[in-house]
């Protein structure tokens, strides 16, 4: 099972995992980039004194790997991840791109821009790391199996977050209440598409419905909403008539079919159609001319750069850039147009229902390489708009020559915008996260693209690049509706790995073997859409489409069913055939020699009575979300059949589970697929939990949790990362009892626990409340042994304002003898040695003010040296350092552990191995002791077989299989009806055999009285993690210790040294019980106690004053301190000292005053003694 | 002024040659030419603790 | 009480069932839980050995942190028979307790560079040749680490003498168990017994999980079928009481003694009594104070504590 030590690793089944982010950046760097410069609208310069036109536009993007700058060789070196890690750089490489230039229509001049340095993904087609094999890996310093996927900026590892967008070019109708915001007489109701580009941009438009029966297509240009009567973009987008428009839209309705099975249409289709048509009449608009003239007119102020143009044009180009801007053709926005409103009618009618947004059926997700895309195009669109407008004020200023003609001047003007700024923009984007963006790029958020990938431990490394976001707009919402689990997305993302708390269910993790559609086919090619489109049209002619082409007028759903590709309307296909050329899809898409792609969605919405809006919506896009399942409808000769589907097409398949039932299907529809395996359902994290179906899903969901926060191996390359906290265990060991997926996923490269010796029983009572006690001599043997790495950057160069940054050196005080133990004479310390807190650890020379800084050491802990290592960024001398520490962390009391179950528990005791309990047979001493309480409520029952599986494993020297639902498989032939033991029998036999008990039991004598105990204890190994949550890193003590300047109560926060808030609640508490004394002690003794002067004639607080005392010369007698002069304090208000009193209160009391009385509000004090009040 | 310290040992992160840098030197290897670092150890570490 | 009487009257005996070198089983009878607890605490915790205490490093550049590598190395079982005439670091005449001479310590070499194969235990070239790693003579010592070319690692740890109870690296033990012997005695009663049809006989036999009972097929009876090797403290169900019934004999032990290397199981064996005695000896003080003085005496020495 475990892979032979030196045999070569199977890591592809990982790299699948890291595929998405990968292959979309490939495509960006190998097309991507051209697809997009075509996108980019040329500009133009016009110069009224020559009256001569310049046109730019940009071609030939060229982005480099990363090498090295260096100016003296003329090969260029590689730039390495391991160094740009160390060295606190950014992994990226140079991104050319020419740009044209065109005079009056004249010769094309290129000139090559140089737009900096663009981060470059780890593991892309530019990375140095991409095809090599483990050991050449090693060599580079990396993991052997690095599985790339991120960026690195400024040392830092970022990855792109995968978030939910709403599926393209798919019509989705939504009711939504704030629809009816827009103005007077909208209604809740539209239907909205996100159009996406072939640059991967995107223009979502919506079409509101509007209470007197007509429609409205509103769009967004920046940052605001405009509404255009549907009518007038319809008149605008073709040459077509009334009649024709009104038979399109009311082709829905037939009324030969009353109210059967997919009727959509209803008779109040044709008033509406008839209102939307008054409406352009009522404008006196009749003509194609006539709505362009009229769309112009109201768009040109918005629209730059068209200022000269006509009205007609201006309207073009807003129908081209703003309307269904996946489609070229007006003829296809007019078609898709017809639909959106047949299927707006429809939802008004309530003949079909609401596409739920929140279902995965409509959603598909954001890639690293499209979203650095589309970001990069508005930059670089910018970048071009502000070049043409400083030409524009070079030309417009008279009295600096400028010569317009003259290609070197028009250069030298733009580059007062350098080009380098748009690299550093991308970098900046990903650095942070954050969208600087005018337009909003059709996204929901502005922040959180980006998050650190925490190399914590593998698991949650790898669920950086699984995880998939909702988006940041949902997380601040007050429903539920959002983080709901639905049925939509079995298969897809996994219902047990999702965060409990604040990001539940906005969270999600894909499944092990969901995949995400890209632009590349299976066989690495870029996939050609057009010729895609092409030979899709031609199957679906050739089984009985009719195509959308000769603009015939067409039936509605329930004699026909419109055929989308992507999108576009190619056609019908009457509903009696299409369950067939359904069918006849699957089977292309499945063998491997046709033209279909095998990722294509058939999205089939049968008819039905008032469901989903019915229709066959074919999708070739990338970013779908596909799984493979086995299509079990076509005969196999010898062939998997394995298709790939997507989550709009499950929810109306037949999909049954693989343990050979039918699911409880009825004979009218048999399943047509079957799943491959059942663990497919989760994601990598959650398949690791051994027998998870016997355990209550909650503690699937915790484990999930704190698999990802366990100190773990987190790295076998850790001599070379520089990481800022790097979290360690020293002796590591591999699960006895484990899933499938452990072994696939080559887990053992990042071994995430101990098996540990526990035995279940209450000993000493300090096993209460999920505590649990840890073997001293276990610990002392090296059992969780753990170290913390942490990294120092101590960069002269960032350090203090530019003016002294040369000044600044490393180096030892010659001065001060006490350091020079501490450190060696380049001011770093020694490798290897030890710092105890507050001891220097770097020393800095000041060559200016020829003073020496040494930083100390901070927190409360001893660390050691680990390396030092030094690199230059520009300067070649020393400025820069890294300095590694290792804390040493061994499991005290107090640290926190848990099983693989969800079951957490914090460390109570050390226990020494001869006061534990033995096993008198074979002298066995438990590791860890747990409460047996842990188990009744909670129901982890996997843990109970994974201690027994892991005796019998570990007496037979075999790892035990441990994946879930092993009943839920299909058996092979032979074995299927004797195998009805259940898992219990078979593991109790196999400790049975060994001699051992059934059940797991074994008869332990106490470990103080060496008399036997009095039942028998269920003891066994259990694989147990380390979690991060260390009592070192928590622990807060203070008696006094830094105040707040303001109030003068203690700071917050552990690192200041601050102390813990005694709460209202923990005062309530107090009270409760009458400790009025404690609770003095704690709100003033010990908080803000301050001694007042108040006048008592008028009961101020604030006028009172020192008085100076008079300054007489003071006798000095032998050195001792003079005589306290006595403080004279008068009040100001009254000009006399005799009402003083002092009376004792808190702090902030005073600053209350001092408050109230900035607000003009006089605060009084009445003073009496104590008795008489 | 104060006296030139002494200069301090580096091991090149590359090819492991041994590189003596005195405050002022380029920081480089001089075999190979890395610019990657790491000091060398020169003093003994102790280990004793229960 | 009845048992006490009689224990009495017993003197511990024993005999040893095997002997091997670093393992022993032997049986010890006419003796209670409190003495077998007493050994066997004193074998774990009080048996002086020699380990290695402090490590200090002067290269490593390899793969395992500083800290790992002396974990690793304090492990290594070091041939013990010396340490009874050691003295413990802190209270060595010879050095006033600074614990770096050869009367209190041993100090071991290491140095390695980029070798073939492993760093092992036999690498560890010792200042005192009566105190080696235990295996140092086996074909394969025990790995400490293994080096890539160009990595290098040399040491010195010091080795000294110190027990269990500070640190489990002294202690000689690697398991240990003492359980009773034989531990209970079963006997059926046979009346009772054949009272319970066929059926009910294989429902009551089939609720004892270890097998203990059996029916007999050709006599239809329950017999005990292993006898000896039973189940102590079994839960008996309520239909069965009386049917068997349970004399418990708790004054035989099996000791199973089983060492890291450092000592020889059965020299450990000695060593524990050995200290044993010595305790029971400053007792003799007691003894003499007792001598000397009248019952008042004593009533003196309560008072005073």
């Amino acid at each position: 099972m475990a892979a032979k030590p030196g045999a070569a690793q199977d890591f592809e089944p990982l790299r699948q995992l890291f595929k998405p982010h990968i292959e979309s950046f490939d495509y960006m760097v190998e097309a991507g980039l051209d697809t997009m410069f075509e996108h980019i609208k040329s500009v133009e310069v016009y110069d009224p004194s020559t009256t001569k036109k310049n046109l730019l536009w940009l071609t030939n993007p060229e982005l480099y790997p990363p090498n090295k700058e260096r100016l003296s060789r003329t090969i260029s070196e590689p730039l390495l991840p391991f160094e740009c890690r160390q060295a606190k750089i950014s992994y990226s490489g140079k991104l050319c791109a020419d740009v044209c230039f065109q005079y009056d229509g004249g010769a094309i001049i290129r000139e090559k821009f140089n737009f900096g340095a663009f981060p470059i993904m780890l593991q892309s087609k530019l990375c140095h790391l991409r095809g090599a094999d483990p050991k050449k890996l090693v060599s580079y310093k990396e993991e052997a199996s690095e599985m790339g996927g991120y960026f690195i900026l400024n040392g830092l590892e970022r990855v792109v977050r995968l978030l939910i967008l709403p599926k393209r070019n798919y019509p989705m109708s939504t009711v939504r209440s704030s629809f009816s915001e827009r103005g007077e007489g909208y209604s809740d109701k539209a239907v909205l598409i996100r159009c996406v580009r072939a640059d991967q941009t995107s223009v979502s438009v919506k079409l509101y419905y509007l209470r007197n029966g007509s429609a409205r297509l509103g769009f967004w240009i920046k940052g605001r909403e405009y509404l255009l009567p549907v009518g007038i973009v319809l008149k605008a987008l073709v040459d077509t008539t009334d009649h024709e428009i009104y038979v399109n839209l009311t082709c829905c309705y037939n009324e030969k079919c009353e109210k059967g099975k997919g009727v959509v249409g209803t008779q109040l289709v044709g008033e509406r159609a008839k209102i939307i048509l008054d409406e352009v009449r009522d404008l006196s608009l009749f003509t194609r001319l006539q709505c362009l003239e009229y769309i112009g007119e109201h768009f040109q102020p918005i629209m730059d750069g068209l200022e000269s143009n006509s009205y007609p044009f201006v309207a073009e180009t807003v129908m081209k850039n703003y309307i269904f801007v996946h489609l070229d053709n007006n003829f296809d926005k007019f078609n898709l147009l017809i639909f959106m409103l047949q299927k707006l009618f429809s939802l008004i009618d309530q003949t079909s229902v609401p596409d739920n947004p929140d279902s995965l059926q409509n959603q598909e997700v954001l890639l690293p390489g499209h979203l650095i895309t589309i970001y990069l195009k508005e930059k670089l669109e910018e970048w071009l708009q502000k070049g043409i407008k400083l030409i524009q004020d070079e030309i417009s200023d008279d009295s600096k020559k400028f010569d317009f003609c003259s290609l070197a001047h028009v250069k030298k003007v733009m580059e007062k915008n350098p080009a380098r700024q748009i690299s550093s923009a991308v970098e900046n984007m990903l650095k942070t996260g954050r969208l600087a963006t005018q337009t909003g790029l059709d996204m929901q958020q502005r922040a959180g693209y980006t998050v650190m990938a925490e190399r914590l431990n593998f698991l949650r490394f790898l669920s950086h690049f699984r995880a998939v976001h909702r988006g940041a707009s949902f997380a601040g919402l007050r429903t539920t509706t959002v983080r709901k689990l639905l049925p939509d997305s079995w298969g897809f993302l996994c219902p047990v790995h999702t965060p409990d708390g604040e990001p539940c269910g906005l969270l999600n993790h894909m499944t092990s073997i969901c995949k995400v559609t890209s632009f590349f086919d299976a066989q690495g090619n870029i996939k050609d859409y057009f010729k895609i489109k092409m030979s899709v049209l031609k199957i679906l002619v050739e089984v009985g489409m009719m195509p959308s082409l000769p603009k015939l007028v067409r039936a509605g759903p329930p004699v026909v069913l419109t055929v989308f590709i992507d999108g576009c309307i190619v056609g019908s296909v009457p509903s009696g055939q299409v369950e067939k050329v359904v069918a006849h899809l699957r089977r292309l898409k499945v063998s491997s020699a046709a033209v279909i792609p095998d990722d294509m969605e058939v999205g089939y919405i049968p008819l039905s009575m008032g469901g989903a809006y019915p229709g066959l919506y074919l999708f070739t896009s990338p970013s779908r979300f596909v799984r493979p399942v086995r299509n079990i409808s076509i005969p196999s000769d010898g062939n998997e059949n394995i298709e790939l589907i997507g989550p709009f097409e499950q929810g109306f398949m037949e999909i049954r589970c693989s343990d050979g039932g039918d699911g409880g299907r009825k004979s009218g529809f048999p399943a047509t697929h079957e799943e491959i395996h059942p663990t497919g359902m989760l994601s990598v994290v959650a398949s690791l939990t051994p027998w998870s179906d016997h355990n209550q899903s909650p503690r699937n969901m915790y484990q999930c949790q704190m698999a990802k926060q366990t100190m773990a191996f987190s790295s076998q390359a850790i001599k070379n990362r520089a990481d800022q906290k790097l979290y360690h265990l020293q002796t590591p060991q591999t699960p006895i009892v484990r899933t499938s997926a452990y072994t696939k996923y080559s887990i053992d490269e990042f071994p995430t626990g101990t098996n540990a010796i526990v035995a279940v029983l209450a000993y000493t009572g300090y096993d209460m409340e999920d505590a649990m006690i840890l073997n001293k001599s276990s610990v002392e043997r090296g059992m969780f042994h753990g170290q913390i790495y942490q990294t120092e950057t101590i960069d002269l160069n960032d350090q203090g304002r530019k003016s002294d940054r040369t000044s600044k050196m490393f180096r030892r005080s010659n001065l001060d003898k006490t350091v020079s133990s501490f450190l060696d004479s380049d001011g770093l310390p020694y490798v290897g040695q030890l710092i105890k807190p507050e001891e220097p650890y770097c020393s800095v020379y000041n060559e200016v003010t020829n003073s020496t800084y040494t930083c100390k050491r901070r927190g409360s802990e001893p660390v050691y040296v680990d390396y030092v290592s030094v690199d230059v960024k520009n300067k070649k001398q020393l400025q820069k350092v890294n300095i590694r520490f290792r804390h040493p962390r061994n499991p005290v009391i107090g640290d926190k552990f848990s099983s693989r179950h969800g079951q957490k528990g914090v460390c109570s005791q050390l226990w020494p191995d001869i006061d534990m309990p033995f096993s008198g047979t074979t002298g066995m001493r438990p590791d860890l002791i747990i409460n047996p309480h842990a188990f009744p409520s909670r129901m982890t029952i996997a843990m109970l077989l994974e201690s027994v599986a892991a005796k019998g494993g570990s007496l037979r020297g075999e790892f035990v299989d441990a994946t879930p639902f092993r009943s839920s498989v299909k058996k092979d032939s032979g074995e299927s009806g004797s195998k009805s033991d259940s898992l219990v029998d078979e593991l109790g036999l196999l400790l049975k055999e060994k001699g051992f008990n059934y059940h797991g039991v074994e008869v332990l004598y106490s470990g103080v009285y060496g008399t036997e105990l009095t039942c028998e204890i269920f003891i066994g190994p259990v694989y147990y993690q380390r979690l991060r949550h260390m009592v070192s890193d928590k622990f807060q003590v203070r008696s006094t210790g830094t105040i707040d300047q303001v109030t003068r109560q203690p700071i917050k926060g552990r690192k200041r040294g601050g102390g813990i808030r005694f709460g209202e609640m923990e005062r309530d508490s107090l009270l409760a019980h009458g400790a009025a004394y404690l609770l003095h002690d704690r709100l003033h003794t010990c908080s803000d106690h301050h001694i007042a002067d108040v006048c008592s004639l008028c009961g101020s607080l604030l006028t009172t004053t020192f008085q100076q005392p008079q300054r007489r010369p003071v006798r000095e007698i032998g050195g001792l301190p003079p005589g306290k002069a006595l403080k004279k304090v008068f009040c100001h208000a009254c000009k006399t000292s005799r009402g003083m009193e002092t009376v004792a209160m808190p702090y902030v009391f005073r600053y209350l005053a001092a408050e109230l009385a900035a607000m003009n509000i006089k605060m009084t004090l009445q003073l009496s003694n104590g008795a008489g009040a | 002024m104060d006296p030139q310290p002494e200069p301090v040992s580096y091991i090149c992160g590359d090819c492991g040659m041994e590189n003596t840098l005195k405050p002022g030197d380029v920081i480089q290897c001089r075999e190979c030419g890395y610019r990657i670092l790491y000091k060398k150890r020169t003093r003994r570490s102790k280990f004793c603790y229960l | 009480m009845e048992r006490l009487l009689k224990l009495n009257r017993l003197m511990p005996r024993w005999k040893v069932l095997e002997s091997r070198s670093r393992f022993l089983m032997f049986v010890l009878e006419g003796t209670t839980e409190s003495f077998v607890r007493v050994l066997l605490r004193i074998m774990t915790e009080e048996v002086p050995t020699i380990a290695i205490h402090e490590v200090v490093i002067e290269t490593n550049s390899s793969f395992l942190s500083d800290s790992f590598l002396a974990q690793r190395l304090r492990f290594i079982p070091l041939t013990s028979d010396l340490a009874n005439l050691m003295y413990y670091s802190t209270e060595c005449p010879n050095c006033n307790g600074r614990g770096y001479c050869h009367l209190c310590s041993v100090e071991f070499r290491l140095s390695a560079k980029c070798v073939a194969g492993d760093v092992t235990s036999k690498d560890l070239v010792t200042s005192n040749p009566s105190v080696l790693p235990f295996d140092f003579f086996d074909p394969t010592g025990t790995a400490i680490v293994k080096l890539k070319p160009g990595e290098e690692l040399t040491l010195k740890a010091i080795a000294r003498k110190g027990i269990g109870k500070d640190h489990i690296k002294w202690s000689p033990l690697a398991a240990t168990s003492a359980k009773y012997f034989c531990p209970s005695d079963i006997r059926i009663n046979e009346e009772l017994m054949e009272t319970l049809t066929l059926e009910q006989k294989k429902q009551w036999v089939a609720s004892y999980p270890t097998d203990l009972f059996q029916v007999d097929p050709q006599t239809q009876k329950v017999v005990l079928c292993r006898p000896g090797n039973g189940y102590h403290n079994m839960p008996l169900n309520p239909e069965a009481r009386g049917v068997i019934e349970v004399f418990e004999k708790k004054d035989t032990f099996v000791f199973t003694v089983e060492t890291t290397g450092a000592l020889k199981a059965s020299q450990l064996l000695m060593n524990a009594l050995a200290i044993l005695k010595r305790k029971l000896l400053s007792f003799r003080v007691l003894e003499d104070h007792f001598l000397d003085h009248d019952l008042a005496g004593i009533d003196k020495l309560d008072s005073e504590n």
